[in-house]
């Protein structure tokens, strides 16, 4: 067996197992008490006072409020970074002349790919449905913004001494204390909906059952990616409010079927050394064949 | 006998919304999802209810002219709004239901607090909250109409924390331009036995009694009242479906009856033999034609219109010669001499040769 046979047959022993094991654990649920955040985006405004209560509750660089009345800032499309956790998008509304506007932050995950990722457990996934993140643990490696799906989580690169992740953070001390996240309690046309995932997942499909002019039939974040504790509803399709089009499995499941199928009762080592032993006595066999001919040829 | 009278009573009491609804044919399960809905547990269905029910037919001028909406005092002084002026322009949209999108059975539109309650967030997942509502209703439009969420735009900030203060009317459109009525839209149309189809639009707005909502209809304000652009884009509102517009009146008669070669001019009525002068000029198509679609030929003697008219009710001065106090006590044959509605016979009285002149009317010689 020369190399190119050998690692054929460990990747397909590999990718075999993944396989078989796939189908067995991609179905993810978000935490039975998770809350969620339902996003009306037929009914924002952007007005931005979402942007700005977020800077308030996190400590962000605060801008006065006439900073986010600046509608220029419309004119590309923001991703959140290290000082802005949400940012409010502008897209042309379809159907009719007029913009639309969705907010961007971090989806949350049922089975967030970030913290699959971290090698230290920086990121954690909460029972009430937030991704937690973690200054002490987290080592700086960066997996987390390679692993998002939605390349939320923002790095304090022009912090020389102590660099954190940043993200939503689902205002996690708020809604534990029982409050609303601020950009739900900002928004002045409530547009955003703050409840159990589940209740507002039911709401969600009530909105567009009762006005199906309103609403295109999809819940964004109900199957995305294993399901978000965010949730959006819109009038147009998603691609065009600048959400990816996911499929329905979490790469956090991909990725770990692989490694862990593969490492599987120990399967692939025992595989690997059962391998190497063949590859072993096929060369010793060959040596003796060799010496045994090389004999044969002394005696003529 | 009166614990029996008051169960009845209160059996009726309860059962009196229930009444209503069954009266506009409404089925209850329509609506609610238990069998026995009461105030403290609606359990309404919010996919399968009809929001929309229309249960009263009002002008916009019978509702109220301005409301304070003060419910809301934190930060910001009350919004003066401007309900009426508001209630005129939605005519071109829904009308009252662009706001009042729900009223219950036998209530007149309701005001807003009474379906959401005060403060932000409404008391479940499914209701807004008064805030919400507000800022929905008002900003829903103005967000399209020119792009400005300004807090202050409809309320100011209360100054340094003071309480109360005054109510601020920054919500008024007095300055906003009215939109010019054009006279004459040529359309260019695909159609190739007559690809011209000129529509005579103040013709039509002031001899058909119609008005702006008779043709754009369900349009929002934004649509003609772009603020800032450089012009009105009036070109949008050729989107409105055309021939259902104009089949309202003018039924799906012969394509020709419209589309041309060119564009036509104005009817003028004089090349019917008829010029229409002073008071005839001022009236609608349908005043002498009636209510046909086709205006035929009519009778060209004054009696045929004005013939049940000359009696004692007859007001003189419709005609454009209000009678002064001398001729007001003649009978009408003492100067109709020639019959009626014909010119009056002046030498019959007076005998300086004078002919009676509309424009400088009696005793003027």
């Amino acid at each position: 067996m020369d190399r190119r046979d050998f690692l054929k047959t460990v990747g397909a022993v590999g990718v075999g197992i993944a396989a078989a094991d796939a189908s067995a654990s991609t179905a993810v649920h978000a935490p039975p008490d998770a809350f969620g955040v339902l996003v009306d985006t037929t009914a924002c405004i952007g007005c931005r006072k979402c942007e700005w209560a977020c800077n308030q509750v996190n400590e962000l660089p605060v801008q006065p409020l006439e900073e986010f009345e600046n509608k220029d800032v419309f004119a590309a499309m923001r991703r959140p970074d290290a000082g802005n956790f949400t940012v409010v998008n502008q897209w042309a509304r379809e159907g009719r002349e007029g913009n639309v506007w969705a907010k961007v932050q971090c989806l949350h995950c049922n089975d967030p790919a970030c913290a699959s990722a971290c090698l230290v457990s920086a990121l954690e996934k909460q029972p009430n449905g937030a991704v937690k993140y973690d200054p002490w643990r987290c080592m700086g490696c960066r997996y987390c913004m390679v692993a998002c799906p939605f390349q939320i989580p923002a790095y304090q690169y022009a912090d020389a001494l102590s660099p954190e992740v940043r993200k939503c953070t689902f205002c996690v001390e708020r809604i534990s204390g029982g409050e609303r996240p601020g950009c739900v309690e900002i928004c002045p046309v409530e547009c955003l909906i703050y409840g159990k995932r589940e209740e507002l997942l039911t709401l969600a499909h009530e909105r567009i059952g009762a006005y199906p002019g309103r609403y295109v039939d999809h819940v964004y974040g109900e199957h995305e990616v294993g399901g978000t504790s965010w949730l959006y509803i819109a009038g147009q399709p998603f691609t065009s409010l600048g959400f990816p089009e996911l499929g329905e499995q979490s790469p956090a499941r991909i990725t770990e079927n692989i490694q862990h199928g593969i490492f599987r009762r120990f399967i692939a080592p025992v595989a690997l050394y059962a391998t190497l032993a063949q590859v072993m006595w096929l060369g010793s066999r060959k040596d003796e064949v060799a010496a045994a001919a090389k004999g044969e040829d002394h005696h003529e | 006998m009166r614990s029996a009278l008051l169960v009845l009573a209160a059996l009726l009491l309860t059962a009196a919304p229930s009444l209503a609804r069954q009266e506009q044919g409404l089925d209850c399960s329509q609506c609610h999802a238990c069998a026995q809905p009461s105030k403290a547990d609606p359990c309404l269905k919010q996919a399968k209810c009809p929001r929309h029910v229309e249960t009263a037919k009002l002008k916009a001028d019978e509702g109220p002219d301005v409301v304070i909406l003060d419910d809301l005092e934190d930060l910001y002084v009350p919004v003066r709004f401007q309900h009426r002026a508001h209630a005129r322009m939605v005519a071109m949209d829904k009308g009252c239901e662009t706001c009042h999108h729900y009223s219950p059975p036998n209530s007149a539109h309701p005001a807003c607090r009474e379906c959401h309650p005060a403060g932000a967030h409404g008391e479940s997942l499914k209701q807004t909250g008064l805030k919400g509502a507000y800022h929905r209703q008002c900003l829903g439009c103005h967000n399209d109409w020119d792009g400005d969420t300004k807090c202050a735009n409809c309320h100011e900030k209360k100054q340094g924390g003071r309480l109360g203060g005054e109510a601020t009317g920054v919500c008024e459109h007095s300055n906003y331009e009215p939109i010019e009525m054009k006279e004459l839209i040529v359309f260019s149309t695909s159609y190739a036995a007559g690809d011209v189809v000129p529509f005579h639009h103040r013709n039509h707005a002031e001899k058909y009694e119609l008005n702006c909502s008779s043709c754009h209809k369900e349009q929002s304000c934004a649509r003609c009242h772009t603020h800032g652009a450089e012009s009105h884009p009036m070109g949008e509102l050729q989107k409105v479906n055309l021939h259902d517009t104009c089949y309202q009146c003018h039924g799906e008669q012969n394509c020709s009856e419209c589309h041309g070669r060119k564009a036509t001019d104005l009817f003028d009525h004089a090349s019917t033999g008829w010029p229409l002068q002073s008071y005839h000029s001022k009236l609608q198509c349908r005043a002498c034609h009636g209510d046909g679609s086709i205006y035929v030929a009519q009778d060209r003697t004054c009696s045929s219109c004005h013939a049940q008219g000359w009696g004692a009710g007859f007001d003189h001065a419709k005609v454009g010669a209000p009678l002064d106090d001398v001729h007001g006590e003649l009978s009408c044959e003492d100067c109709h001499t020639a019959g009626m509605g014909k010119k009056p016979d002046c030498a019959g009285c007076h005998d300086d040769g004078r002919v009676y002149d509309r424009r400088r009317g009696f005793g003027q010689g």
